[in-house]
Parts: C-alpha cells; structure tokens; sequence
C-alpha cells in the first residue's frame, strides 16, 4: 500500500499505480462529501469523475501546503457548485412560501443520538438552494460573503436561505429526537 | 448566535467529516478510460505513448488506403506528409521525448516502404494510370504544408490546454519559484481594542501586483492601506493576498482580538421623595461588564452591582454608572439632575370617557375621578400653556391656552367616535424651562 506522499508523486507522474490507489483511498470519503451537495447519488458520482479527474491533473500545484484531502475536498466542493449552476434550471423548484417555517429554540443536539446516515437524509431531503448554502456554511465553514460569491446570490439571501435551512433541519432532528425516544419508551 | 445554531453546526461538521459513501462498482473503469482520452488529448511529456501512436499509423494508415483507389504514387506523398507531420511534432516536444519517439518511427518508416514498392508492381501494370500519378504528384507540394500546418496547430492548441486546466484546479495556492523577489507584509494599527474597532492596515508588501484584503468577519477589501471597523467581538484573521509580479500568489495573516465593549445602563425609583433614611433602589441592566463605579453625585460612591444609596438630602443629583471589563473597554451613563424633576413636572394620561350627555366645555376638578375631560396633570407653576388635539387626518380639534379648560372629547358640539387622537403640549415652568411634549390619546365611550 503506498502512502499519501508516494501517490502524490506518483500522480504527478501519471503513474497509473498511484493514481488507482488515490481512488481507492480518498474516493469514499470524496463521494461523502459530492453526496452531500447533490443530495443523489448518480449525480455524486458524476461530480466525483469531474473533480478526480481535476485532482489527477492539476495534483503537481497541490504545493503540499496544508492537507492533501482538505485539497481534495475543496476541489469537489467547487465541482459540485459549478454542476449545481448548470444543473440549476432542471432541478425541482420550490417556493420559498411553500415553506412552513416553525422556529422553535429549544433542545440541543448530541453528536451521539443521531448517525451520519440520518444527518445525510435530512440534508437529502433539503431543496437544492438551501443544502447548498447548510454545507457551505455549516460544514464547509465558508462565510456567507463567500458564499455570495460562490454561488452568485446575495449576502442576504445566502443569510435568509440558512437560516430557513437550520430551522428546518432543526425541525426534522427534533422528530428524529422524539422517534427515538419513543422507541426508548417501548423498550 | 444562540448556542443551537452553533450546537447544529457542531453536529453536521463533527459527523460529516469521516462521512463515506462507497462509489458503485465500474465508476474506476470510467475515470480511469477519461484519464487516458484526456491525457491522449492533452499530450504531454507523459502521455505521448503508445496509444498516441497507434492512432497516427491508424490515421496514416486511413488516410492511404482511402486514397489508394486514385493512385499509388500519390499516397506516397501522403504517407510522406504525415511523418513529416510526426516530426513536427516531436520537434515541438522536449529533448527527453525524442528518444521515444526514435525508437517508433522506423516502423512508420517501414510501412510505407513496403507500400512503394507494391506500388511500383503496379505502375509497371498499367501505364496510363502512372501518368495521371505524375500529374497529380506535382499538385501535392502545394497540399502538403498546409496538412502540415494543421496538424501543427492542432498541437499548439492542445498544448494551450494544460494551463486552463490548471486555472479550474480551485481555489489553491499555487506557489511557483521566483526570479522577481515578492514580499508579503502589512502592520495593523492597533493590533486589539474594543469594539467597534477601527484599524488602519498598511500593506509592505513589495512587488505586488494584485491585493486583497479579507479581514475574518466577512469583509474585504483591494486597497492597499484600507481602514476597517471591526463591529463585533472576537479573534479575526486578517488575511492580505497578493498577486506577485512573478505570477504567485502569496498570502499573510495576522490576528486582531477585538473586546466586546460592555454597556451601561441602569434606572432608580424616581418617585421616592428625598428624605434621610430613605433608601433609593439603583437597577443595574448593564451588559458585558465585570466591574462597576457609581457616583450619586453627593461625593458617595459604589463599586457594587445594585446599591442602595440614602441621600441625606433632597435636591437635585448627577448619577453616573461607569462600567468596564477585563478588557479595558469601558462606558459609562450618566442621569443629570435625578431627582430634581420631583418639584415641577408634567403627567399625561393615555384614555378618557367623555360625558356622553353633551359638551360640558373642558372645566373639570383636578380631585374628581370620573375622567371624563383629557387635561395633563402638572406639578409646579407655569408661565406658559398650550394644549392642541388632533384627529388622525390632521385636522384640529381643541386647543386651549388654560390649564383649568381640557378637552371634554366634542368637537362642533359632537361627540366624536371612539378613536386615537394626537395631542401636542408646549409651555414654560417658572424656572425658565420649557417643554414640548407630544403623544396620543384614546377616547372611549363607556355606557
């Protein structure tokens, strides 16, 4: 098995060895990160192709400054923006007053009472303007002049669509919360 | 933020970051075919390989036998052409690849030689195709060069890609060895403070071509000595990015700690009448503070949350609260002449119930309850006065220049309807202080 450095030099040399292992090593955890953009998975993995072929070719300017995955992350982070731009006209659309918004303060989340795959399906179920700005924002860490900038919106929107985006997710970790401890009852 | 919002991120980003989804079988096969079509494409020091010249011997090898029916000598210039084509391109490729390329072209070479001579046999056969070849060999250096052309910009083209390419790779730095000496520093001035904070940036930098400033809260900027207000508390990274004159970018950061800047504010019973042993309750609504100084402006003072403070006498006094952190950020708040309205000031009731009976034209007695005339209630004398009522249009109602005459709520000997009226009050105590108040009034009509 070759470590990240060897198949970092072995990319830049287009050596088909290392660029198999690159795939097989990072190409889960990259899919992880397409998925939770596009919400489906044929789509993740088109993004996937689109930014791994990205990373092969463009891997002699990683300058090895920094993390090679976050790297990697962020060229399919940009993959994923540049198909939701072209994709944007085909995708379900959603009025924002079809919403209903139900902004409760209340309980806090514990990291241990939901899993990756229940957090995935809340962010699945997110229409696609909003998952954007929830990843960018939440996970991602982007500020949201930044993402203004990304996704050509306005700040404010960028502002709104999170902030719709958190109460609805915070409803649906809300009933998760409450399924499961029904279930606890019946124990 | 609340800590939901941050407790929500916290979740996502936490168990998002290890979250894999194993990509479907063949999904290797399909990047793997694009990385050879492209790396064919791109034709690079590495890719020149042997699908690269197969396809040129396909191509040659098409490109005769599609002209074979014609004639046979010119499919020898044909041939021809295309290997002059291939040693263009090997020219325009670096020393090291030559040598591949030595290695493969005997076979190229071979091939049409063995064409030849077929086609000599041929020509031999029938002499009045061989003259018609002739012709047509001497139109073909006209063609030639032009195919070679082609064939030449196509491969500039191709090699014009990889640095587009390398303009989508995202937004990395790309650092590349210099010739020019490019220096990147700036100085903050000051480096921490209370909010809101002003600092001055000054970039050092040397040999910059382009420069953006981005300063951790969201806003940036492309000066080269910005100021900028830092409104809300909290460590921000300022980063200055620049554009070398050598085709870099390179980046610096510095931290700037900005303190919250608490906030002073408090009240006191006012309507406790000065007297010695009668305590005055201060509330202290102060926000962001760890310490405290009151001065009740009798030369007492406090250094707790919430005193409780006995004047020895009546008067007039300036209160002042001075709050400020760990920090060093301060505020203070300051009420002049607590107190001191005890003696002359005006009160002004909200609603009233008219007499439905009929206009009784304003008089009322300040010791009835009934509330049955709209007047202010005002302690201490007055030198002027001046009372005006408004309908919501803007039309006037009552105004009366006697503090003994209020409004009985007609107007035109008619009652009007249940409704919110405006009024306006202006005048002048006997101490020279005047006053212009103004406010609204529901009129309600009980049964």
């Amino acid at each position: 098995m070759l470590d990240e450095k060897e198949i970092i030099e072995g990319c830049c040399r287009h050596d088909r060895r290392a660029q198999k292992a690159l795939y097989e090593r990072y190409a889960s955890i990259l899919l992880g990160v397409c998925i939770r953009y596009s919400g489906r998975r044929d789509e993740a993995e088109d993004i996937l192709q689109d930014a791994l072929i990205k990373v092969y070719f463009n891997i002699k300017y990683f300058a090895g400054k920094g993390s090679f995955i976050n790297w990697m992350k962020k060229i399919m982070v940009n993959t994923a923006i540049t198909h939701y731009h072209r994709n944007l006209k085909h995708h379900y659309h959603q009025d924002i007053d079809d919403i209903h918004e139900m902004d409760i303060e209340g309980s806090e989340y514990d990291s241990a009472d939901f899993t990756r795959e229940e957090l995935f399906n809340i962010i699945k179920e997110l229409p696609q303007g909003y998952r954007m700005v929830f990843n960018l924002y939440a996970v991602e860490g982007y500020k949201h002049k930044e993402i203004s900038d990304l996704l050509n919106i306005d700040v404010n929107t960028s502002k709104s669509q999170y902030s719709r985006a958190r109460s609805l997710i915070r409803k649906k970790l809300d009933s998760l919360k409450k399924i499961a401890e029904k279930v606890d009852e019946q124990d | 933020m609340s800590r939901i919002e941050r407790n929500i991120e916290d979740l996502f980003r936490t168990l998002f970051e290890q979250f894999k989804v194993n990509p479907t079988q063949g999904l290797w096969k399909q990047i793997q075919a694009r990385i050879a079509w492209k790396q064919f494409l791109s034709f690079s020091l590495n890719s020149f390989n042997v699908y690269y010249l197969a396809a040129a011997i396909t191509l040659a090898g098409a490109g005769a036998y599609f002209m074979l029916p014609s004639t046979g000598s010119q499919m020898i210039s044909e041939a021809a052409g295309f290997i002059s084509a291939e040693n263009v391109v090997t020219l325009a490729e670096p020393a090291t690849d030559q040598a591949i390329v030595r290695e493969h072209l005997p076979t190229g070479e071979q091939a049409p030689v063995e064409k030849v001579e077929a086609i000599t046999v041929k020509v031999a056969d029938t002499q009045s195709s061989s003259r018609t070849a002739t012709e047509q060999k001497k139109s073909e250096p006209e063609f030639d060069p032009q195919k070679n052309n082609a064939v030449q910009q196509k491969e500039t083209e191709t090699a014009a890609t990889p640095p587009e390419q390398s303009a989508s790779a995202g937004g990395e730095t790309i650092s590349v060895p210099e010739a020019i000496k490019v220096k990147v520093e700036f100085q903050a001035n000051p480096m921490s403070g209370c909010t809101p904070l002003a600092v001055n940036f000054q970039s050092l930098s040397e040999n910059a071509d382009g420069i953006n400033w981005t300063f951790g809260d969201g806003g940036n900027s492309h000066e080269p000595n910005p100021s900028y207000v830092f409104d809300e508390p909290g460590d921000f990274v300022v980063t200055l990015k620049i554009m070398g004159k050598d085709g870099g970018e390179y980046s610096r950061q510095q931290t700037i700690q900005v303190f919250e800047t608490p906030k002073a504010l408090f009240e006191f019973d006012e309507d406790v009448k000065l007297t010695k042993n009668q305590p005055v309750y201060f509330y202290n609504y102060s926000r962001g503070a760890d310490y405290f100084e009151w001065d009740f402006g009798d030369k007492q003072r406090s250094d707790l949350l919430e005193p409780i403070h006995y004047y020895d006498k009546a008067g007039s006094y300036h209160v002042k609260l001075k709050v400020w952190t760990d920090k060093q950020c301060y505020d203070s708040m300051m009420i002049y002449n607590a107190f001191g309205s005890q003696e002359q000031n005006i009160k002004v009731p909200n609603a009233f119930t008219p007499n439905l009976n009929g206009p009784t034209g304003g008089y009322y007695d300040v010791n009835a309850y009934d509330n049955t005339v709209f007047h202010p209630v005002i302690n201490g004398e007055l030198l002027e006065y001046q009372l005006k009522v408004f309908n919501r249009k803007g039309v006037l109602l009552f105004e009366s220049k006697d503090i003994s005459i209020g409004w009985d709520g007609y107007y035109n000997e008619q009652l009007l309807k249940q409704d919110v009226y405006i009024w306006k009050l202006r005048g002048k105590f006997n101490n020279g202080k005047p006053f212009v108040e103004s406010g609204d009034i529901t009129l309600i009509k009980q049964y």
